[in-house]
């Protein structure tokens, strides 16, 4: 976990939002940027984000509601949020834990991804759920 | 030094949910194509890493024509385009006199993933409008019709 990236402090309740700035979320971070990682499946390869893991009651969105949309693929199991105005991606439903949510880590306030060293990838082509079959 | 093929290969690229994107066409080798991280918010959000080649041409295209969503921000000089139903960044467009030029985002061009180079992080804030288009006029792919 991380409770520093580059200069900015993660608080324990730290903003986060869009590119247009229609939407803002306020998540609750007590254990700063826990598990970031990349993922490697069709989805996060376009969208090439490192995600950090929050907890559902931890993600409150306070402004933009009316202009979040979702998507859903595959086993339409996970839900992925994106900002309708500038398509940024904010926020996804795990499928993995359906009470979790991965946060799109560039979208927290004064967080620069890139300032994060050796973030893992995760094997999302061969998805944990889908092994085994 | 880029090789160059006798030919233009197409390189076709769609976002996720394949309602939207384009067609590439460019005599350079995918090892030789220039990959830029741009490292505005925006592109920074969208992990954008793009291309493009002036000796090219490209086509964007929307089987679902409702599913295009043209973002401009800051000095609006250019469209970024994006997938209204799954949030995929394709690509960005401008216009120069009578002709418009574009980049594309290779990420959705995975199949090439581990043969394009590592990218070069570009930072363009301190350039004005005119000095973004000429940029632009000079290093961005001409659209065809």
């Amino acid at each position: 976990m991380l409770k520093k990236v580059g200069q900015t402090e993660i608080r324990p309740t730290h903003r986060a939002s869009c590119h247009c700035g229609a939407v803002v979320l306020e998540l609750d971070l007590p254990n700063g940027i826990v598990d970031p990682r990349r993922c490697n499946c069709s989805m996060c390869r376009r969208k090439g984000a490192v995600v950090a893991a929050v907890p559902l009651s931890g993600l409150r969105v306070v402004k933009g509601a009316d202009v979040l949309s979702h998507y859903q693929f595959n086993t339409r199991t996970a839900k992925h949020y994106f900002c309708s105005i500038c398509g940024i991606y904010t926020h996804h439903q795990r499928r993995i834990n359906p009470n979790e949510y991965g946060v799109n880590v560039g979208c927290l306030e004064g967080v620069d991804p890139f300032d994060i060293p050796n973030v893992p990838t995760s094997d999302g082509v061969n998805h944990p759920s889908d092994r085994g079959r | 030094m880029a090789t160059r093929t006798t030919s233009l290969q197409s390189h076709e690229g769609r976002c996720h949910c394949g309602a939207i994107g384009f067609v590439y066409r460019t005599a350079l080798a995918p090892e030789d194509w220039p990959i830029r991280a741009c490292q505005c918010a925006f592109c920074r959000l969208h992990a954008g890493l793009t291309t493009s080649d002036p000796a090219g041409s490209l086509l964007f295209f929307a089987d679902e024509p409702e599913a295009l969503n043209r973002y401009e921000f800051g000095l609006k000089t250019a469209d970024f385009l994006i997938c209204r139903n799954c949030g995929a960044y394709v690509g960005a467009t401008t216009r120069a006199g009578t002709t418009r030029f574009g980049i594309i985002n290779v990420r959705v061009l995975h199949s090439l993933a581990g043969l394009l180079r590592n990218p070069e992080l570009m930072n363009y804030d301190s350039q004005d409008a005119s000095e973004r288009q000429a940029r632009r006029e000079l290093r961005w792919t001409p659209l065809s019709a």
